[in-house]
């Protein structure tokens, strides 16, 4: 594991990137401590363009409110949003991978069908209709974007399952009479990790632009500053005052960005490509 | 004697790996005359394989390439297929999996012999039958994955003497296929290079196949040279230790139950790094303390020597 | 010459496979069985229905409150039409009754609309097909064109140029990469239209309206287009750099041929085969993705109906735009299964072996 993190330290762009990521995490963790504007007060005159008044560095939005103090508590929506909807989407396409790769034949083929099935359908779509019926709340908007993404961990985690269960250390767990749940919990999911973990970049940064897109067509929670939602506020001034639309979609760029860089780092460490003889 | 065809002097190669540059050939004289065949003999490790690919002009970019390597025959240097032709060790892996295998065959004669496709075409039929493959115009358009390791080995060669080469290379042509289908192999390019008076090349760790097929055997240990004669004479008289040793091991394996396996005592070299002395000293019966550290000078000329201080020349 | 350490006679080989069994081949990792995906078809789409089901029950009301909602009607008129759609059934029989309505093509009640779903969807299923292939076809185009650029001379400045657009595009919101092109093309450069289908009030007919919706498509296809083609130009790419490490390139290096038929014949074609692959899979993505690049454009297609019908909180006709997306989903992976037979060689063995 440590040699691995070696490696990712080795690949600049990762590691500028992760480093990237943590100051955004700290900031919108510390935003209230940071830049203590209530993002939703209307603090001053509308529309000031950004890096023309100290008090506002970003400048206002149509209805006064500070800009910078959105941008800070729309990363936490978008950041806190994200993870957990990964997190989640994580935890339920392992479990299934890990259970149809366990359990084999009949079970493994109905698991296989339904995840079939929700890769048939758009994950936006289905995001969509999970909206729908549970409601914009931040809740319904994690169980939505992991209801339509947890299919890619899935595969992969029983992909894993399937090959390791061949290795030879996994047998002798068999043999060595280790009753299957702990087999399945000690031995094969550690293994099956590090790609799932590779992976949760790309569901991480999958996520941010879901919950971005969700909100910016209106369909999450509108009493909190979102960077999508943002987006939307600033189409109406698009023409004449477009950096209230090109400030927050930045801030979305380079967190996705991160994100990508970040999690394609932890790919190329973790299995790194054999060196040609 | 005929032209001289390939001179290797002093060649040394070294690739990256990791962040180090490991020495994989540390020095190597050479010369291979028009239609002679040559066996470079080593274990894995031992350059062979690299001496091959920097001949043929094919190492990785960041290989660092010293020594002098000529074609006086040529008088320029050598265009790949159409002076040189390679066939590689995996047969499943060196045939393009989606082209087939008519199409691998054509486009050399297209590429250097100025055909056309259809041309092209037909002549690739004749080569797939003059290498033994039955029912060859039905079967031009086949992908490599319809046939099996033996046919696919000698689709390779095939393509690799498609345009007429003078040298053909082949790095461990049998290696990755059963013994029958091996000797089947091997008569195949005794054949195709005695007709064509082609020049052969031929990379093994196996003595057996080098005594089957060539003229002279040359060894390789940790990148250098060991030992140079006729086939027959280093089969009946091997000079180096190391060759010697090679020799005992496979005439054990042959005799199968005839008591214990005679083996190369000790570790094989350690391929980065410098070597004091001999390299095969610290495995060598016959090692002195000379040995270890003066690393021993070859004796005898480019086609019949040996470098060893207990050797005679 | 020593020749005689190898014993034994020499059989002649014949042109068959060995012993009669399949060449040994590593499985190969993409077994694309049209035949299977087409059999397994209806089940995954009974999956969805299903779902579909499952979604509409845990919603709030039914049919008959989605029918009514609009016009009105007494408890009688509510109870008389509930036992008429036999929606005071069980929920079993519910089902079947869906499963049923479906199959006559009846997709509900669009609330909102206050007409068949079916009917809804089939005005604007047309432009995002429109849309949808314009924009594969954009990205297919774009991405394999410039990925064999780029793969050619792997880190090479063309490849790093490549590369970081493609890492950057790859990060960029959809809906926001959409206006600032139409900030920039329609407003400011005014070259083309910023909102809408065809310019309203022209009354062009034949070539002339074909014209018009075309450039009206232009940036919402181009938008589309641009994440996806970066994402299949990274992926031609990283396919080159593998080939070229091969051995059958290696060989082929050796065997002297025009470079350009080398990186386009041998590397290109066989990075080309994990493309067409994504196609399929991305298909799906690419229809959700028109939900915000028709928001955006207000593009009059399925997408923006999709959104419509969210903030309408008319379920009925989202759950068809879901089903019906699926169903094209489905064909268009059963297509692309068979393009990618007819690319790979490798798969009819495969469809042979049990």
């Amino acid at each position: 594991m440590s040699d691995a993190l070696v490696r990712f330290a080795r690949n600049r762009a990762a590691l500028l990137a992760a480093f990237l990521l943590a100051t955004l995490a700290l900031a919108a963790a510390l935003a209230p401590h940071l830049w203590p504007i209530d993002p939703e007060a209307v603090d001053g005159p509308p529309l000031l363009r950004p890096f023309t008044d100290p008090a506002h560095p970003l400048g206002t939005d149509r209805l006064g409110r500070d800009l910078l103090a959105r941008l800070l508590f729309g990363a936490r929506l978008s950041l806190v949003v994200a993870l957990a909807a990964a997190f989640a989407s994580l935890l339920l396409g392992s479990a299934v991978g890990l259970a149809a790769g366990l359990a084999g034949g009949r079970v493994d083929e109905l698991l296989m069908r339904v995840t079939d099935a929700f890769q048939t359908v758009p994950g936006f779509l289905l995001a969509l209709a999970f909206v729908s019926v549970l409601g914009p709340e931040a809740e319904s908007v994690v169980l939505a974007i992991a209801a339509s993404s947890w299919t890619g961990p899935a595969r992969l985690v029983r992909a894993e399952i399937l090959s390791l269960a061949r290795r030879d250390f996994v047998l002798a767990a068999v043999v060595a009479g280790l009753p299957p749940v702990e087999i399945a919990w000690r031995v094969l999911l550690p293994n099956a990790l590090p790609p799932v973990l590779a992976y949760a970049g790309a569901n991480i940064a999958s996520a941010v632009l879901v919950e971005s897109a969700l909100s910016f067509l209106g369909l999450a929670d509108p009493n909190r500053a979102s960077w999508g939602a943002m987006i939307a506020e600033g189409r109406a001034v698009l023409v004449r005052e477009p950096w209230l639309s090109i400030l927050p979609g930045l801030a979305l760029l380079s967190t996705v960005l991160a994100v990508n860089l970040v999690g394609e780092g932890l790919d190329e460490a973790l299995a790194p490509r054999r060196a040609r003889p | 004697m005929s032209a001289l065809l390939l001179e290797l002097r002093g060649l040394a190669v070294s690739l990256p790996l990791g962040r180090r540059c490991v020495p994989a050939l540390r020095g190597l004289d050479l010369e291979l005359r028009s239609g002679e065949r040559l066996a470079l003999l080593g274990e894995s490790g031992s350059g062979k394989s690299t001496a091959l690919l920097a001949i043929v002009g094919l190492l990785p970019e960041e290989a660092r390439i010293e020594g002098l390597r000529r074609f006086p025959l040529l008088g320029r240097e050598p265009v790949p297929g159409r002076d040189l032709g390679l066939v590689l060790q995996d047969p499943f892996a060196s045939l393009n999996p989606v082209l087939s295998v008519g199409e691998q065959i054509a486009e050399v004669l297209v590429a250097h012999r100025g055909a056309r496709w259809s041309e092209a075409r037909r002549a690739a039929v004749v080569l797939l039958e003059r290498v033994g493959i039955a029912d060859p115009e039905r079967r031009l358009d086949d992908p490599p994955h319809r046939f099996s390791g033996g046919q696919r080995q000698r689709i390779a060669i095939a393509v690799a003497i498609a345009a007429g080469p003078r040298l053909l290379l082949a790095d461990e042509p049998t290696s990755a296929l059963d013994t029958v289908v091996q000797a089947q192999i091997l008569d195949l390019l005794d054949g195709l290079v005695r007709e064509q008076g082609t020049a052969l090349l031929l990379v093994t760790h196996d003595l057996a196949v080098a005594g089957r097929i060539a003229d002279r055997i040359a060894v390789l240990y940790a990148g250098r040279l060991v030992e140079s004669a006729p086939a027959g004479r280093l089969l009946r008289t091997p000079r180096h230790p190391y060759t010697r040793a090679l020799l005992a091991t496979a005439r054990d394996l042959e005799r199968a139950g005839a008591g214990p396996l005679a083996e190369i005592a000790g570790p094989p070299p350690e391929p980065a790094g410098r070597i004091q002395g001999c390299a095969f000293a610290p495995r060598c019966p016959l090692a002195v303390d000379r040995c270890r550290r003066e690393r021993p000078l070859w004796r005898g000329d480019a086609r019949d020597g040996v470098a060893c201080h207990a050797a005679e020349p | 010459m020593a020749r005689g350490l190898i014993a034994g006679p020499e059989p002649v080989e014949t042109g068959d496979p060995e012993a009669g069994t399949p060449p040994l081949l590593p499985r190969h990792p993409a077994l694309l069985l049209a035949r299977r995906r087409l059999a397994q078809a209806p089940f995954v789409l009974l999956i969805v229905i299903t779902g579909a089901f499952l979604l509409l029950e845990a919603a709030p009301g039914d049919a008959v409150d989605a029918y009514l909602a609009g016009l009105g009607g007494d408890a009688g008129l509510v109870a008389e039409l509930r036992e008429r759609w036999g929606l005071d059934r069980s929920a079993p029989t519910r089902f079947l009754l869906y499963l049923a309505g479906l199959a006559t093509g009846d997709l509900g009640w669009s609330v909102a609309f206050g007409r068949p779903v079916l009917a809804v969807i089939a005005e604007r299923l047309p432009i995002t097909l429109a849309l949808a292939g314009a924009a594969t076809a954009l990205a297919f185009g774009l991405g394999t064109g410039l990925g064999v650029l780029a793969g050619a001379r792997p880190g090479g400045p063309l490849d790093r140029l490549l590369s970081a657009t493609a890492l950057l595009l790859n990060a960029v919101p959809t809906f926001w990469l959409g206006l600032l092109l139409a900030l920039l093309f329609a407003v400011r450069l005014r070259w083309l239209p910023s909102a809408g289908i065809e310019t309203i009030g022209a009354g062009h007919t034949g070539l002339a309206r074909f014209l018009d919706i075309a450039r009206h498509l232009v940036l919402p296809t181009v938008t589309l287009g641009l994440v996806y083609a970066a994402l299949y130009l990274r992926l031609l790419r990283a396919g080159m750099v593998e080939a070229w490490r091969s051995d059958y390139v290696r060989a082929a290096r050796a065997k002297g041929i025009p470079r350009r038929r080398l990186v386009l014949r041998h590397v290109a074609r066989n990075a080309l085969l994990p493309v067409v692959t994504m196609l399929g899979l991305q298909s799906a993505t690419l229809i959700g993705g028109s939900v915000v690049v028709e928001s955006v454009f207000a593009v009059p297609g399925l997408g923006r109906l999709a959104a419509e019908a969210v903030t309408q909180r008319d379920l009925p006709l989202l759950l068809g735009i879901l089903l019906v997306s699926a169903v094209l989903v489905v064909l268009v992976n059963l297509l692309i299964d068979l393009l990618y037979a007819r690319l790979d060689p490798r798969v009819e063995l495969a469809a042979r072996t049990p």
